[in-house]
């Protein structure tokens, strides 16, 4: 069961909180100031805080600032009513995952919750709301204009209209996608909404790319900002040419059905790719062409530090990664497990896999991997190491 | 520098708050918009210090803010006591002073919500420097005020 701790000078909101976590399944602990709360963690562990930022004793900031530095890493959702600009930029700094804007929704929190605890159902279609944006449905989302939720899957920065249109026409329905026609409406959109990736114009009038790019990370620190661009000659400097400029990546106009097949797949089937629960990580299988094997592996090399993290956080002695469902690939599956078991051991964790003879016959054809101990099954795996 | 907001528009602030955390919609009174003096009431002041100083007030009268609490707190009314009635009313007027620093566009930061002392419906300005509003809901009655500079 996650615990989460609210910390919240009005006892009021503690218990609204309290109330809709316990729904959730979540145990819930409580602290009325940020003192309060760094004294309670100093004795348990939680899975989440969520906190206040103005609060008598030590307020949200503080408490924060007091947590990172002593090495807790533990996400955070900072849930206030100020909505002070450089307030929730240095909470950004500090490590917030999130935030939410009191008076908040029971849907709202609940969304933020589960995304963040990585519960079942954590994610939403968007809102429509902003003079200069225009929220393009998939034909699938009914609830994509419902009041309320506030993350999307995509945001797109572009000035030329159809260029939205046609992203639209291309992303799968499930996939939520907003259009922003300027770099202002950006901004007013990356206040109000929680976005996953977002596509900037890498030419759009008048407008600096890599501040706008650096602006949309600090409000958006979780998004991936791609620049959107068309075709140059040589696509491997472009790419360093953006990313230099603070750009994750680069997709390139005009779009066709495989680029987009590669632009889900690298941001909106992480969910599938890797599950953790507890201390268990499950592995997806790679289902595409074979030439992009390589981006599988590279996804799963990003996706494991945060689950370890978190496994490390909550006191676990090991990992166990289940390989039963994951794609064997003879030389890349060993060093991703190879380049993991490092990082655990940095971590003072352990690292066990399930999977079946084809898994133990892998680990043991490598010097970096043969020691790591192979279950058939996760019961066991999770009785070694709990 | 923009103007405080008109009753019209602070009713919509607080309905925001209440509707969202509590299902309730409250509505600006038709009429005379002078809080009933025969009633008692608790209120409570935030200030907004910094460049542009603002003080916002929420004041209830004891029923209202009886049966505001229990849906705060989800609970039956007989469980409600004079903290809980406190608590409630501070968290309701620091969301408010939320939406109305925003509304204000202040980049200053919220102050702690207090309750002030007594019963009385507290003294208010007039406009241009004090804008308010009398609010209700069925029989549930909130007075929003907002003021130029600090007070209380």
């Amino acid at each position: 069961m996650p615990r989460v701790m609210t910390v919240d000078d009005s006892r009021a909101v503690r218990t609204i909180i309290a109330k809709q976590l316990t729904a959730l399944g979540c145990e819930v602990e409580e602290a009325e100031d940020g003192k309060a709360a760094l004294d309670k963690l100093q004795d348990i562990a939680v899975d989440l805080v969520l906190l206040d930022v103005t609060m008598p004793v030590m307020d949200g900031p503080a408490m924060l600032a007091g947590l990172r530095q002593s090495g807790n890493r533990t996400p955070v959702i900072m849930l206030t009513s100020e909505a002070k600009r450089s307030v929730i930029a240095e909470a950004l700094k500090l490590g917030i995952d999130d935030y939410i804007l009191k008076p908040f929704k029971p849907e709202e929190l609940a969304e933020k919750v589960k995304k963040s605890l990585n519960l079942a159902g954590g994610s939403a279609p968007a809102a429509d709301e902003g003079e200069a944006a225009v929220t393009l449905p998939s034909p699938a989302a009914g609830a994509a204009t419902t009041e309320g939720k506030q993350f999307i899957d995509v945001l797109v920065v572009d000035d030329m209209e159809n260029v939205a249109k046609r992203l639209r026409a291309l992303l799968p329905s499930h996939v939520t996608l907003h259009a922003v026609m300027s770099a202002q409406a950006a901004l007013a959109a990356c206040k109000e909404r929680v976005c996953r990736v977002i596509l900037v114009d890498y030419d759009l009038p008048d407008v600096s790319a890599a501040l706008l790019s650096t602006q949309l990370k600090v409000l958006q620190p979780h998004a991936a900002v791609v620049a959107l661009a068309l075709k140059p000659p040589n696509t491997a400097q472009f790419v360093s040419e953006v990313q230099a400029k603070g750009f994750a990546d680069a997709l390139y106009k005009p779009f066709s059905p495989e680029t987009m097949e590669d632009f889900v797949q690298q941001y909106f089937d992480k969910q599938d790719l890797l599950v953790r629960e507890d201390n268990l990580v499950r592995l997806g299988s790679f289902n595409g062409k074979p030439e992009r094997m390589e981006r599988y592996f590279t996804r799963l090399d990003s996706l494991f530090p945060p689950a370890l993290e978190t496994i490390a956080a909550a006191c676990f002695e090991g990992v166990v990664v289940d390989l039963s469902q994951a794609t064997l690939h003879p030389e890349r599956m060993p060093r991703l497990l190879a380049s993991v078991s490092s990082r655990c051991s940095n971590m003072g964790l352990r690292v066990l896999v399930v999977g079946g003879t084809d898994v133990k016959k892998l680990l043991g054809g490598y010097e970096e991997t043969k020691g790591i101990p192979c279950f058939a099954d996760t019961t066991s795996a999770k009785a070694q190491a709990a | 520098m923009k103007p405080l907001p008109d009753p019209e528009t602070l009713a919509k602030l607080v309905s925001n708050v209440t509707t969202t955390m509590l299902g309730i919609a409250f509505r600006p009174v038709v009429g005379d918009p002078t809080p009933p003096q025969d009633r008692e009431w608790k209120t409570a002041l935030l200030a907004i210090p910094g460049g542009r100083p603002i003080t916002i007030g929420l004041a209830s009268d004891l029923e209202s803010g009886h049966q505001l609490c229990a849906a705060m707190f989800q609970c039956p009314s007989r469980d409600v006591d004079a903290a809980m009635m406190e608590d409630s009313l501070r968290e309701l007027t620091n969301m408010t002073a939320g939406l109305v620093k925003n509304v204000l566009s202040l980049d200053q930061s919220l102050g702690l919500p207090k309750i002030l002392p007594g019963s009385a419906m507290p003294s208010r300005g007039a406009p241009p420097h004090t804008q308010s509003v009398m609010l209700q809901a069925d029989r549930l009655g909130l007075l929003l005020w907002v003021s130029e500079g600090a007070h209380g």
